[in-house]
């Protein structure tokens, strides 16, 4: 191993986790060369807008960079863009990449996850998934001559998509294969509310359907054809049917994943089983589960970075995500799932396990929410 | 001297202002950031710039 100072941190994905990796490895007195590599060509940058105002917005969007030319440069990081990491050996401690192999002294894995697709259905023209910035300028290519959107997948993304299309004007039918979308994450009263935002925005909703087949023209999609045998007309279809962890690059190299979620096994330091390797983000499945969140990934991202580094640091924040539908502020806070629903006041739907609050849904609800995530972050 | 400015309309009380700047930053009782000192000097702009750039939004603005 190299002397102290020159002791080598790698970060691979160069998204919301990995850049704070990064900055909580320097936080923590790491002082040796820091590189992050990433296979997108632009700097770090953030994913929520790529849903929300890159597709509403009149002119064009530009990276939403997470952080500055200059603050990048303060962190003294290398940052290798369009560099694909294909393989992983943890005894020989090297990374292979499209760019040569990488040494490390520690490793961060943060590749997050890749957007889901349907067989059949990639490749044609119109048809889109929505996970990077490049896939948001095509959509909003799409949408900007749509008459007729298809999203398939009613969760967060899904209907972000849909909230979109409907402030543009667009007819929008989502298509969501389960009988009640959300409920898993948000139980049935919860759900129940949030589909209610998609009626009174004119979403049409269909439920228990899936996409049969797409017939497209050269000028692109033409119509939908439907599980129920219904055949809608649409110019786009865009999915929004969840991600996986990106883990390919993981075969073989002993970094264990998780049967369920797929996801790289860590504990609540974000240590992985293999020596001087760490995880965070969207990639990783600490203690059993993986978030899927921003603040999740960010401070994931920080407590990985500055172990890395040293330190003793425990993943511990309350979960917590927000998402815009039509214009209004949902937010979801602590646990909300297995537990008893009451809707406390207009908009703000309480969860509770054996008589104790354990989370919330909140509909334009910042206070209560903001208020309840206090409480709940006091206990921890 | 740099002056932060907040846009409440934006802000969805994510906190991570808070989490990095709490002499600057507060989630008030609406739930939304408030500016708690607006003035910032030279020697803090470094960690203010941080928490200012880490809003997942861009509510925050550092201005001057
Ligand atoms: C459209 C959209 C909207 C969202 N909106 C919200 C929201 O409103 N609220 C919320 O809480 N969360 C939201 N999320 C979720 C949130 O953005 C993610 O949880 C977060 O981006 C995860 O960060 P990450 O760094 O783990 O992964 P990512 O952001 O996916 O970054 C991983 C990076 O690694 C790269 N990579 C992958 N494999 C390799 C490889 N082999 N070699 C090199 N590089 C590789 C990827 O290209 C990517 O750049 C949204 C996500 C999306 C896609
Ligand atoms: S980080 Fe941004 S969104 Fe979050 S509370 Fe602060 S200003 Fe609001």
């Amino acid at each position: 191993m190299s002397s102290f100072q020159n002791r080598h941190l790698l970060v691979v994905g160069a998204g919301l986790a990995g850049l704070r990796a990064v900055e909580g490895a320097r936080g923590a007195g790491w002082s040796g060369p820091i590189t992050i590599v990433g296979d997108e060509p632009h700097p770090p940058y953030d994913r929520p807008p790529l849903s929300k105002a890159a597709l509403s917005s009149e002119e064009e969007p530009g990276v939403p960079v997470l952080r500055s030319s200059e603050v990048l440069e303060e962190l003294r990081v290398q940052h290798l863009s369009g560099v694909m990491a294909h393989g992983l050996d943890t005894e020989r401690r090297t990374v292979t990449t499209s760019a040569g192999d990488l040494g490390y002294d520690a490793l961060v894995i943060a590749t997050g996850s890749t957007a889901r697709t349907l067989p059949g259905l990639t490749a044609l023209p119109s048809v889109h998934v929505l996970r990077r910035y490049d896939d948001a300028l095509a959509v909003r290519v799409s949408l900007a001559r749509a008459r007729h959107v298809v999203v398939v997948g009613a969760g967060f993304i899904g209907s972000e998509i849909a909230s979109a299309a409907r402030a543009r004007g667009i007819e929008v039918t989502v298509v969501e294969a389960s009988g009640r979308p959300l409920e898993r994450a948000v139980g049935p009263l919860g759900a129940a509310r949030l589909m209610q935002l998609h009626a009174d925005a004119g979403v049409r909703l269909l439920t228990r359907t899936t996409v049969s087949g797409v017939r497209t023209s050269d000028r692109g999609v033409e119509k939908v054809e439907l599980s129920t045998g219904e055949t809608l007309a649409a110019d786009a279809v865009v999915l929004g049917i969840g991600a996986r962890p990106a883990t390919a690059w993981l075969a073989g190299s002993g970094v264990a994943l998780d049967d369920r979620t797929g996801g790289v096994l860590c504990d609540r330091r974000l240590a992985t089983g293999a020596p001087g390797v760490w995880a965070a983000g969207d990639v990783a499945c600490v203690d059993g589960e993986r978030s899927e969140h921003w603040t999740a990934a960010g401070e994931q991202g920080r407590v990985a970075g500055a172990n890395a580094a040293g330190a003793g640091d425990v993943f511990a924040s309350v979960p917590f995500a927000w998402s815009t539908w039509h214009g209004r502020r949902i937010q979801v806070v602590g646990e909300t799932t297995a537990a008893e629903e009451e809707e406390r006041e207009d908009g703000f739907i309480l969860y509770r396990r054996d008589g104790s609050e354990v989370g919330a849904v909140g509909i334009d609800s910042p206070g209560p929410i903001a208020r309840l995530r206090r409480a709940l972050a006091g206990r921890r | 001297m740099s002056v932060i400015e907040a846009d409440k309309t934006v802000c969805e009380g994510i906190g991570m202002c808070e989490t990095q700047a709490d002499t600057y930053f507060q989630i008030g009782d609406d739930g939304l950031v408030e500016v708690l000192v607006d003035e910032v000097p030279e020697s803090d702009r470094g960690y203010v710039r941080a928490a200012v750039d880490s809003c997942p939004v861009s509510a925050l603005r550092l201005q001057g």
